[in-house]
């Protein structure tokens, strides 16, 4: 049973001409995959809908197994809570703190204020934010505010984690710890997915990759 | 960080302008909600008093002596009243009116020169027994029988028509309160959804990650349901403090005669706490429209 299976999935805006276009493929668990492709190609609209900001316009998408066009509201929130995101723009709330930012998954969650105050510091000096905790994300640079999103998409041990270049605001240094967080999280197992334009990640980290052209998925190593 | 309901306020809904202005309306439709049950507490209370005073009492009244009519003087006329209505089955007692004194309940109306000089009818209040029988009809037969003219009022037709008015009074009560409950509820989902609108990033944020439309609902019900009784509560004191000020204002005012007439506002602890429930029955129904009105907006995210 793969974590994402995308069937003949097409996506469409309004009644535009489609952004995805019978994409198919199944990613198994545990796995590490990069998204790639020019701008336009479709990764951002792919995420959204592995993260179910929206439903295809046709075709069928099973995230867990579970058919996720067809579950309930109450389901398809449960499934949500597995998949950790890391927005491009990061999302962050402006007005909460670095540290109740990444809590929030946890809030979401029903997790215990002590069990909170415990692993949101921890994982924020991981990152190298310890001196930040309680500052306010527009006080902070664009890499230490990405560090918070990737925290944050990470705290609650999400199953899946999807990240949208994730590495773009930060220097290479950077860039490759967050990469060595991300293969720790799925040496644990965690599936991920990365979209990225970042060729020299690519090769680093040597990743199969599902590559996206003009909404259709050209690259068939994992296609279903 | 701000803290709504025992829950931290994700959204800062604190901090934008539609809590400050739903707050303030509500005050406003509060202190008319407050007004609008107060006169139908009040009418009620004027009728159940009235009904009570005139329970087992009737009055006579005789009318002046006039120049045709010289068999007898006022006295005379009011003594054989007195006599007859001693004699009747079913009579506990009959007090004549000090003519002086029906003077002087029509002094603040006419002045003290018109009402002294005024040929005023004799009035004799009686009281019944507790299981007397006795109708208007039948004592003022018998009244006639020694005094031409007399009347006996017991007083139905005229609370029939005080009856009709008070529950006149309370019917428009009720439906101004409907309507005030109606804005209120219209300016609460009005704000509830500029509040949706104006948080619409954070919320499809926390919707992504997974939260419940109730836990979304949440952050803006309690949020509501606190503005709403800061709101209603500043309403319902302004309206109760205009309420206590009108009937203490009656009471140190006898020259009116409300008090005799049995017609002064007096609100009795009941009435109070009907008065006091105002605020938080406004709350949860902020909370419930908040819910709602949330809820509805939540159902178009997928």
């Amino acid at each position: 049973m793969g974590v994402v299976r995308f069937e003949n999935v097409s996506l469409r805006y309004d009644s535009g001409t489609p952004v995805l276009n019978g994409v198919s493929f199944d990613l198994a668990p545990g796995s590490f995959h990069f998204l790639t492709g020019p701008s336009g190609a479709g990764k951002t609209s792919l995420l959204r809908l592995i993260y179910m900001a929206q439903m295809p316009t046709s075709g069928r998408i099973q995230l867990f197994g579970q058919n996720a066009t067809s579950l309930s509201r109450r389901g398809r929130g449960a499934l949500r809570r597995r998949i950790g995101v890391v927005f491009q723009n990061f999302r962050l709330i402006d007005h909460l703190s670095a540290l109740e930012n990444v809590a929030l998954p946890l809030r979401i969650a029903g997790a215990r204020e002590s069990l909170i105050r415990k692993h949101v510091p921890e994982l924020l000096t991981w990152v190298g934010l310890s001196d930040h905790l309680n500052a306010l994300p527009p006080s902070l640079s664009g890499g230490q505010q990405q560090r918070i999103a990737i925290a944050r998409a990470v705290i609650a041990r999400p199953s899946l984690l999807l990240a949208d270049e994730p590495t773009g605001n930060v220097d290479d240094r950077i860039a490759l710890r967050l990469l060595y967080l991300f293969e720790e999280l799925n040496k644990l197992g965690t599936t991920i997915v990365i979209a990225t334009h970042n060729a020299g990640l690519m090769t680093h980290l040597k990743r199969p990759a599902l590559t996206l052209d003009g909404g259709r998925l050209t690259a068939d190593d994992v296609a279903a | 960080m701000t803290v709504v309901g025992g829950k931290h306020d994700l959204l800062a809904l604190g901090r934008d302008g539609a809590g400050r202005m739903l707050l303030a309306v509500v005050a406003v439709m509060t202190v008319l909600a407050t007004l609008a049950v107060a006169a139908a507490l009040a009418a009620h209370g004027v009728e159940n008093r009235w009904q009570r005073q005139l329970a087992g009492v009737m009055t006579v009244r005789i009318p002046p002596v006039t120049e045709a009519d010289s068999s007898a003087g006022d006295d005379q006329r009011q003594n054989l009243a007195l006599e007859v209505l001693a004699r009747v089955p079913g009579v506990a007692g009959a007090v004549a009116l000090d003519p002086a004194r029906s003077v002087a309940l029509l002094t603040p109306w006419l002045g003290a020169e018109v009402a002294a000089n005024l040929p005023l009818a004799r009035l004799i209040d009686i009281r019944l027994t507790a299981d007397s029988q006795l109708s208007a009809a039948l004592l003022q037969r018998r009244l006639r029988q020694v005094v031409p003219g007399a009347i006996v009022d017991d007083h139905r037709r005229w609370f029939k028509d005080v009856s009709a008015l008070t529950k006149t009074i309370a019917a428009v009560g009720a439906a101004v309160l409907l309507l005030v409950a109606l804005a209120t509820t219209a300016v609460i989902a009005l704000a509830v959804r500029t509040g949706v609108q104006v948080h619409r990033e954070q919320i499809e944020l926390v919707h992504i990650m997974g939260a419940s439309d109730g836990f979304i609902a949440n952050q803006f019900q309690w949020h509501v349901f606190r503005r709403a009784l800061w709101g209603a509560s500043g309403g319902t004191a302004v309206a109760g403090a205009a309420l206590w000020a009108v009937t203490a204002w009656q009471t140190s005012a006898p020259r009116l005669g409300l008090a005799d007439l049995g017609g002064t506002i007096n609100f009795v602890a009941s009435d109070w706490l009907t008065l006091a429930a105002i605020p938080p029955t406004t709350a949860v129904l902020a909370l419930v429209v908040a819910r709602g009105s949330v809820l509805l907006t939540l159902a178009r995210l997928p």
